[in-house]
């Protein structure tokens, strides 16, 4: 398993570089990160709507950035969140999902809303309206990502693996490389709610 | 996760008892689980499932070679994907990503096919979420839980392998 372990490794070499960690926390917790000034446009049955990645009191929002046609990064992600909040038990209501696709092109509302829902009871499927949507987003997050196309006429995607946990003040509170293991989401997830609910959360 | 050559023996001995398949015969495929003092061995094969509207799936194995080998071609049967691919997910290139503002934006990653892979003998190398795998192109139907899959490793010299591989969840 050396080059899966270099890979992980080199990620999250990288992003622990420039943060640290906070009490607990087992991911990535960025010095201050705000996330609430922010719209993205969420695909539902009845069309689209504003998003805000402010979630409600108590609440947390897992937010990735993907694309439904990823058959490794992402669904090794949205998966281990799964397992993650089956792991924290009756705390998991508390958890909701977000994910920005980096292929509007392909990814319909339907298709990332059935995507979405095999891995979360609440999802939002946030599909940008254009380049300049996903480009403000991206900032926000400093996530990354883009499209080419190869000389084979191959769509091609590039992004990055990272999830980010928004809390109710619209603060990215902890990010988790690619790699991280559910249980560790566990951890994190059950550290951060178990303080929303004490006298400190909001 | 090297193994000493003792383990490699022993894995083989013990590897009747495991999710394993093994190259038996040098003239045709074989589809088998009996192990062998030679050849290629298959542990921990997985395909995830795909429920969720995708049309791409991933194949996830570990091979240990006794020799010095190379996989060379991955095939799948055209009733599960039009076509299976040897690919390595990869940090981008910076010419080639579009990062967001500042220089702490995270590194992105791509996927790219690669012609081979090297299969150093006695050595686990893995396909392994994040990493290699083989990426199946264009599912006729989405992979389910409960189902097994067909997947032929075609190596250099070793005998290719048919290994059947249980749809998951996720890792076994």
């Amino acid at each position: 398993m050396r080059r899966l372990g270099i890979s992980i490794g080199l990620i999250a070499t990288v992003l622990m570089g420039c943060g640290g960690s906070k009490g607990s926390l087992i991911g990535y917790v960025p010095v201050s990160k705000s996330v609430a000034s922010v719209t993205a446009t969420e695909a539902t049955s009845a069309g689209n709507k504003p998003f805000s990645f402010v979630p409600a009191a108590r609440n947390v929002l897992v937010v990735y950035f993907g694309y439904t046609n990823c058959p490794d990064l992402c669904p090794t992600t949205m998966a281990a969140v799964r397992s993650a909040k089956k792991m924290i038990g009756n705390l998991a209501s508390q958890v909701d999902l977000a994910m920005v696709t980096v292929d509007a092109q392909r990814d319909t509302g339907a298709v990332l809303n059935k995507y979405l829902s095999s891995f979360s009871d609440r999802y939002h499927a946030l599909i940008p309206a254009d380049d300049q949507e996903l480009t403000v987003l991206k900032e926000a997050f400093q996530a990354s990502s883009s499209i080419t196309t190869n000389t084979l006429g191959n769509v091609e995607v590039s992004h990055s693996g990272t999830a980010y946990v928004v809390g109710p003040t619209g603060d990215v509170v902890v990010e988790w490389p690619f790699g991280l293991q559910a249980d560790s989401m566990a951890k994190d997830l059950r550290s951060i709610l178990e303080e929303l609910n004490s006298d400190k959360g909001k | 996760m090297k193994f000493t050559r003792f383990a490699t023996i022993a894995a083989l001995v013990v590897a009747p008892l495991m999710m394993t398949s093994c190259s038996q015969d040098a003239d045709t495929a074989s589809d088998s689980s009996v192990a062998l003092t030679e050849g290629v061995m298959v542990t921990n094969q997985w395909a995830r499932t795909s429920p969720m509207a995708t049309t791409m799936g991933a194949v996830y194995f570990t091979l240990n070679s006794v020799k010095d080998d190379v996989l060379t071609d991955v095939m799948v049967d055209g009733t599960v994907a039009s076509a299976a691919q040897i690919h390595e997910t990869v940090m981008a290139t910076a010419d080639s990503t579009m990062m967001g503002s500042g220089s702490t934006a995270a590194p992105a990653m791509t996927m790219q096919e690669v012609a081979e892979v090297a299969l150093p003998a006695g050595e686990d190398v893995a396909f392994a979420p994040g990493g290699y795998h083989v990426m199946l192109m264009m599912l006729k139907s989405p992979l389910k839980v409960g189902t097994d899959i067909k997947v032929t490793l075609v190596f250099k010299n070793a005998p290719e392998q048919v290994v059947t591989v249980p749809v998951l969840d996720e890792a076994p």
